[in-house]
C-alpha cells in the first residue's frame, strides 16, 4: 500500500496522553456486557474509501480491526472494571496480551466506555449491523488464536513470531492502532491530538 | 571448648586488643563517629560467625528473578526512604546475612544468560543452553528427540527420594522457567501446556511429578496451563490446554488429602495440618506486589505464601526443601519499570525475613540469589538521600544539595535510575510529547524533558540508551548470593552458578562424596 501520508491517525482515547478531537460516535457508544450485545461497525477514509477500519462489538468486549493487514486490538472488560488487550495478527494468527497491570506501564489504558468511538478526521460509517451470529463467529475465530503475555516477551528473543513484530515494529508502537501492510504505522499529515 | 571455638575466641581478643590499642590514638571525634563504632560492632559480629560444619535439615533457595546487584542496591534504598530515611544505609533482610559472595550467570551459549540455564545450573550442577531446562548442554533448544537421555536430576527429586517435604512458590506462572527447573526437563522453556514430539508439557509434568509424595507445596500462578481451552476459571480467563485435560482434578485426585486453593480467601482457610498445597492464584503470572490489591479473586503476597509453605513443609520430620522465587521482577525490569522491578524486590526481602523468623537457622540453611542481573543502572552523582526514582539533584562545591537537579549537556535533567535498553521513556500522566513515539516504538535515549515529569509514580518508565521494541535485556555481569543458617559459611568468594547445587546437596548430606 502507498504510503500517502492523506490517511489519518486513528487513535484509542487514551487517558492522559491524547484527546480526542472531531470524534465520530456511533449512536450507541457503549458496548454494553450483555449477551445478545453485538454489532459491526465499517468505517471507510472519505478521501481513500479502499482504507476501512472495523469496530466490533460482542458481550461487552470491542475490537478494532485493520482489514489491510490484519492487526486487531480486542479490548475486554474485566470483573474489576479494569481493561484488559489482545493485539492479535491475522498474519501470524496469533497475539501478544497485555494486562490492566502492562497497559497502565505502558501509558495505554483506556476508558472502557469510548472504545466504541472512532476518532480522527475523515473517517466515515460505511456499514453498520448487529448480525449477532456473524460478530459471535468473528470473536470466536480470534479466541482460537494462540496468544503470548507481554510480560513473557522479554524472554522469548528466540521466538520467530516475537522477532517479526519487533522487526515490523508491532510490539510497542502505542500511540498508533492503524497500520500499513507492511506493519508501518499510518501517520497523521495534520499531526497529533494533544 | 572445642579447639576451633577457642581458636576463633583468642583471635576476635587479639584483634580486639590491637584495635583497641591503634584506635586509642586516633582523634576522639573520629572514634566516637557512629560510621566509626557501627562498623566496629558489625566487624565483631562478623568474627562470631560460624563456621561449623553442622547438619542441616532444611534448605530454602530464595531466587530473584533479574535481581542483580544494581537492583538490590536501589531497592534497598527505596525501601529505607519509604521509611522516612535517606535510604543508603538502608540493609535488605538478607544483606544482614553473616555470609555472601559473587555468582557467574553465564549459559552454556550465552554471555548473558537467560533462566532456564540459569536455574538448571543452581538445580542440578549443570549448567545449560538458555531456553532448555534440565536437560544437558549436549541438546539441541526446542528439539524433543535430542533431548532424550540427555536429562538431569535436580535438588527437588533428589530431596523427595530422601523422604523430605518439598516446595516450590513463586509469583510468576509454576510452570515458569524458573520454577519449572525445580521439577522438570524439557529443551523448551515454553512448553509450559503443550509440548512437540513426545516430550511432555511442563504442567503436565509438575502434576505427575513422579517421585516420592510429589510436590507438598506448589504456590504460584500459571492456572490457565493446567485448564482446557475450553474451561473459564474463577476469574472467568479460560484454560491453554488443547488435550482436553483437567490437570487440577488430576491433582484433587491424586492427592486426596491436599488442598487445592484459588483465592486469597481459600488460602487463608487453608487447615491447620494440612501436608500438600497447590495454589494457582492467577491464569498466568500473579500480580507485581504494588498491583496486587487489584486483583479479581484477591492473591497472597510472596511472604504470605513464602510462611503458608513453611508451616505445611516443618511438619516433615526428615526435613525440606523450599524454593521461593520473586518472579515479577525480571518483569518490571523487562518492562523498563523500575517502580515495579523494586517494590517486588522489596517484598521479596520481606518474604526472606519472614523465612528466617519462622525456622531454626541452627537446622536450616537459607540461600538468597538471582538468576542473572538487568542492564538497570544507578548514575550521575545525586546527593545523598535523593529520591531513587527521582530526578538527579547533585551537590554544589561545598558538597552540600543543591536545589534543583542537574542539567545534562542537552540541558535536561535525568533520572538516578535508568536501562541501558529497553522501550525507553513513557510517561503516563499528563500530556507529553507524543510526536517523538510515532517514528519509533521504542524511545531510545534523551527524547523528552523530564523536567515537569513525575519519575517516581508507578507508571513511569526510565529512559534507556539503546532502543529495543521488545522489551529490556538481562545483562551478562555477576549476581550475589547471600546465605545464613547452618553451613552458610560455604558461600563466599566468586563462584560459579552450579556451585549452588552443590552447597545445598552437601549441605542435605545428600551427596555422599561431597
Amino acid at each position: 500500500m502507498k504510503k500517502t501520508g492523506q490517511i489519518l491517525l486513528l487513535t484509542m482515547a487514551v487517558t492522559g496522553w491524547m484527546s480526542v478531537t472531531q470524534a465520530t460516535p456511533l449512536s450507541d457508544n457503549e458496548c454494553p456486557q450483555a449477551a445478545n450485545a453485538a454489532f459491526r461497525v465499517i468505517y471507510e477514509n472519505s478521501q481513500h474509501p479502499e482504507q476501512t477500519q472495523v469496530v466490533w462489538c460482542y458481550q461487552g468486549d470491542v475490537a478494532w480491526e485493520t482489514p489491510a493487514n490484519g492487526v486487531v486490538q480486542w479490548w475486554h472488560r474485566e470483573p474489576n472494571q479494569q481493561v484488559s488487550m489482545i493485539r492479535l495478527f491475522g498474519s501470524e494468527q496469533r497475539g501478544i496480551a497485555f494486562e490492566s497491570t502492562d497497559l497502565r506501564i505502558l501509558g495505554k489504558q483506556v476508558d472502557a466506555g469510548s472504545l466504541t468511538t472512532l476518532a480522527g478526521d475523515g473517517w466515515v460509517i460505511r456499514q453498520k449491523d448487529s448480525q449477532t451470529e456473524t460478530v459471535a463467529a468473528r470473536f470466536a475465530q480470534w479466541k482460537q488464536w494462540d496468544t503470548v503475555d507481554f510480560a513473557d516477551i522479554g524472554d522469548m528473543e528466540a521466538d520467530p513470531f516475537i522477532r517479526k513484530m519487533i522487526n515490523i515494529g508491532f510490539i510497542e508502537d502505542n500511540h498508533v492502532t492503524a497500520y500499513y501492510a507492511d506493519g508501518q504505522p499510518i501517520k497523521s499529515e495534520h499531526g497529533h491530538h494533544h | 571448648m572445642k579447639k576451633s571455638t577457642l581458636t576463633r575466641g583468642l583471635l576476635t581478643l587479639a584483634i580486639a586488643v590491637a584495635t583497641q590499642s591503634a584506635v586509642a590514638d586516633l582523634p576522639e571525634y573520629q572514634k566516637s563517629s557512629s560510621w566509626f563504632t557501627d562498623s566496629q560492632t558489625l566487624l565483631q559480629q562478623k568474627l562470631q560467625n560460624s563456621r561449623e560444619q553442622k547438619a542441616v535439615k532444611n534448605v530454602i533457595l530464595f531466587v530473584g528473578d533479574g535481581m542483580g546487584v544494581s537492583t538490590l542496591t536501589a531497592a534497598r534504598i527505596l525501601e529505607g526512604q519509604q521509611q522516612g530515611k535517606t535510604g543508603e544505609e538502608n540493609f535488605l533482610s538478607f544483606e544482614k546475612f553473616p555470609f555472601s559472595g559473587l555468582v557467574k550467570t553465564y549459559n552454556t551459549n550465552q554471555q548473558t544468560p537467560d533462566s532456564a540455564g540459569t536455574m538448571t545450573a543452581m538445580m542440578s550442577g549443570v549448567k545449560t543452553k538458555a531456553g532448555v531446562i534440565n536437560i544437558s548442554e549436549d541438546t539441541l533448544r526446542a528439539d524433543c528427540a535430542s533431548s532424550k537421555g540427555k536429562e538431569v536430576s535436580t535438588l527437588l527429586e533428589m530431596a523427595e527420594y530422601q523422604g523430605m517435604a518439598t516446595g516450590v512458590v513463586t509469583t510468576a506462572r509454576i510452570t515458569h522457567a524458573t520454577p519449572a527447573a525445580t521439577y522438570a526437563k524439557t529443551p523448551e522453556r515454553d512448553w509450559e501446556y503443550s509440548a512437540k514430539g513426545d516430550c511432555k508439557d511442563i504442567a503436565t509434568q509438575m502434576i505427575e511429578f513422579p517421585i516420592g509424595d510429589g510436590i507438598d507445596v506448589a504456590m504460584g500462578g500459571g492456572r490457565r496451563n493446567f485448564l482446557p481451552k475450553e474451561m473459564k476459571d474463577v476469574e472467568g480467563k479460560s484454560g491453554k490446554r488443547t488435550d482436553g485435560v483437567n490437570l487440577v482434578e488430576t491433582w484433587k485426585s491424586k492427592h486426596a488429602q491436599g488442598v487445592y486453593i484459588e483465592t486469597q480467601a481459600q488460602f487463608d482457610a487453608i487447615p491447620a495440618g494440612t501436608k500438600q498445597v497447590l495454589g494457582l492464584f492467577n491464569d498466568s503470572h500473579m500480580r507485581y506486589e504494588a498491583d496486587r490489591a487489584n486483583d479479581t479473586a484477591g492473591e497472597p503476597s510472596l511472604t504470605e505464601m513464602t510462611k503458608k509453605a513453611l508451616s505445611v513443609l516443618k511438619q516433615n520430620d526428615k526435613g525440606f526443601f523450599l524454593m521461593v522465587e520473586g518472579g515479577r521482577i525480571d518483569h518490571g525490569h523487562h518492562a523498563g519499570s523500575a517502580y515495579n522491578a523494586l517494590t517486588d524486590a522489596i517484598e521479596f526481602s520481606k518474604a526472606v525475613k519472614a523465612a528466617t523468623e519462622n525456622v531454626n537457622l541452627d537446622e536450616t540453611l537459607i540461600l538468597v540469589t538471582a538468576d542473572h542481573s538487568h542492564v538497570f543502572t544507578i548514575a550521575g552523582y545525586p546527593t545523598r538521600g535523593n529520591p531513587i526514582l527521582g530526578l538527579v539533584v547533585s551537590n554544589d562545591k561545598t558538597g552540600s544539595a543543591q536545589t534543583s537537579p542537574v542539567l545534562a549537556d542537552d540541558n535536561k535533567p535525568y533520572t538516578a535510575v535508568g536501562y541501558q535498553n529497553g522501550l525507553g521513556y513513557a510517561d503516563l500522566g499528563t500530556t507529553t510529547d507524543a510526536d517523538a513515539r510515532y517514528n519509533s516504538g521504542a524511545l531510545g535515549g534523551r527524547a523528552v524533558d523530564l523536567s515537569s515529569v513525575d519519575t517516581k509514580s508507578s507508571g513511569f518508565h526510565q529512559e534507556a540508551l539503546v532502543p529495543l521494541q521488545d522489551s529490556e535485556t538481562h545483562a551478562g555481569e555477576d549476581v550475589a548470593i547471600h546465605a545464613t543458617g547452618a553451613s552458610a559459611y560455604l558461600v563466599q568468594g566468586d563462584m560459579e552458578q552450579h556451585q549452588i547445587f552443590h552447597i545445598m546437596s552437601r549441605a542435605l548430606g545428600l551427596s555422599k562424596s561431597e
